[in-house]
């Protein structure tokens, strides 16, 4: 396979064609020139390490460079703005909802359990309203902006599709966490009963949730976990669906990126018709 | 500091040598000719700035039927470039000989 040829082409669709003709494609046509000539593996290697390097400064060259652009920065202004907005709106939302009033907490939780369930260790805001702020970021944006190029919608759709899976798969199962091991300690705490407990790293290894992305695909990976001595056969009944809850869980974050793509190309969508519509 | 004089810095000279010596020359043959003192991931960042300050020009390679990948940039010196580099040596040159005595 051509090195370099699936960073060029998802390069062309978020770079200008100058950027990418000064930074990028010289980069890569290098690196392709490069490893063509190689005779031996480790000659190969180290000019695909040594090129990708290049190719990595030349995207980050053609941000800069793009970035300067009025429209572009003018766009990404105003979806960054309506997006930490309606995030922030959905933080208040959740507080409110959950810290308030028992009755409000009830309701949230019986009429909408799958984002209520989140709600109760306040991750609701980070797994399920970052994708849905990408709508109103996008369509406000669009709708405001003179000409934006497609370009700059499809970076900020990407940016937010990033926050999203950083969001979801990396803060919301470290606060997981951090409130699954406070449960805990409130619990021996009230009880004085640790033994009625399993070991935290028991109790963290069979809650999914509370696990960040690489944890979270080795244990999707991992046979089920033999954990008493004397016993190297015995799997626990709490561990005989690990592995297809921590599938599960890998399933519902990617749903919840694609979402955040759609909702931002829909945005987009809705956003140049109403502009051209306005017009 | 004149804003109009144009900025010379260590990487752009070196560049700017290598190319007075060569007709054209691609970014990589830059980096291996310098010995390591431009870096591959500098040098087509420097490069695209010396395009925009007017010390080079570019154009693809011609490229032979059935090849594949992308084709290879090759840079050469303008003759704006040739003469600010003809200039920077002078002055460089007439710098080094000046002794804070003999002033």
């Amino acid at each position: 396979m051509t090195p370099g040829r699936w960073i060029h082409r998802i390069a062309v669709t978020l770079w200008s064609s100058a950027a990418c003709e000064r930074f990028l494609e010289p980069a890569i046509a290098d690196l392709q020139h490069d490893c063509a000539r190689a005779t031996t593996p480790a000659q190969q290697a180290r000019a695909l390490a040594r090129g990708y390097v290049a190719v990595w400064v030349g995207l980050a060259a053609c941000a800069v460079h793009d970035g300067g652009e009025s429209e572009s920065r003018a766009f990404g202004t105003r979806a960054r703005t309506a997006f930490l907005l309606t995030v922030a709106i959905a933080f208040v939302l959740e507080y409110v909802l959950m810290h308030t009033s028992i009755a409000t907490r009830h309701y949230v939780v019986t009429r909408v359990p799958y984002v209520g369930f989140a709600a109760m260790t306040d991750t609701a805001t980070l797994r399920f309203g970052l994708p849905l702020a990408m709508f109103p970021a996008i369509f406000y944006a669009a709708c405001s902006a003179g000409r934006p190029p497609r370009r700059a919608a499809v970076r900020a759709i990407a940016l937010g599709a990033l926050a999203t899976f950083v969001a979801s798969g990396v803060v919301a199962p470290s606060l997981e966490r951090i409130r699954a091991i406070r449960d805990r300690d409130a619990f021996v705490a009230a009880t004085g009963r640790e033994d009625m407990q399993p070991p935290l790293e028991w109790q963290l290894d069979r809650y999914p949730p509370a696990k960040s992305w690489p944890a979270l695909i080795r244990g999707a990976l991992a046979p089920p976990p033999h954990r008493f001595a004397g016993y190297p056969a015995y799997v626990a009944p709490e561990d005989r669906g690990l592995q297809r809850w921590h599938r599960q869980e890998i399933y519902e974050r990617t749903i919840v990126v694609a979402l955040a793509i759609a909702l931002g190309v829909f945005g987009w969508t809705a956003g140049r018709l109403r502009h051209r519509s306005a017009w | 500091m004149d804003e109009r004089l144009p900025r010379v810095s260590p990487t752009e000279q070196i560049i700017l040598a290598l190319l007075s010596r060569e007709k054209e020359l691609f970014g990589l043959q830059i980096v291996e000719q310098s010995r390591g003192t431009v870096k591959r991931g500098t040098v087509y960042v420097t490069l695209g700035r010396m395009h925009d300050k007017g010390f080079v020009d570019s154009r693809t390679e011609p490229r032979a039927p059935g090849a594949i990948g992308l084709p290879r940039r090759l840079y050469r010196l303008t003759p704006y470039g040739v003469a600010v580099l003809k200039t920077w040596t002078r002055a460089t040159r007439a710098l080094a000989q000046l002794r804070p005595a003999e002033a």
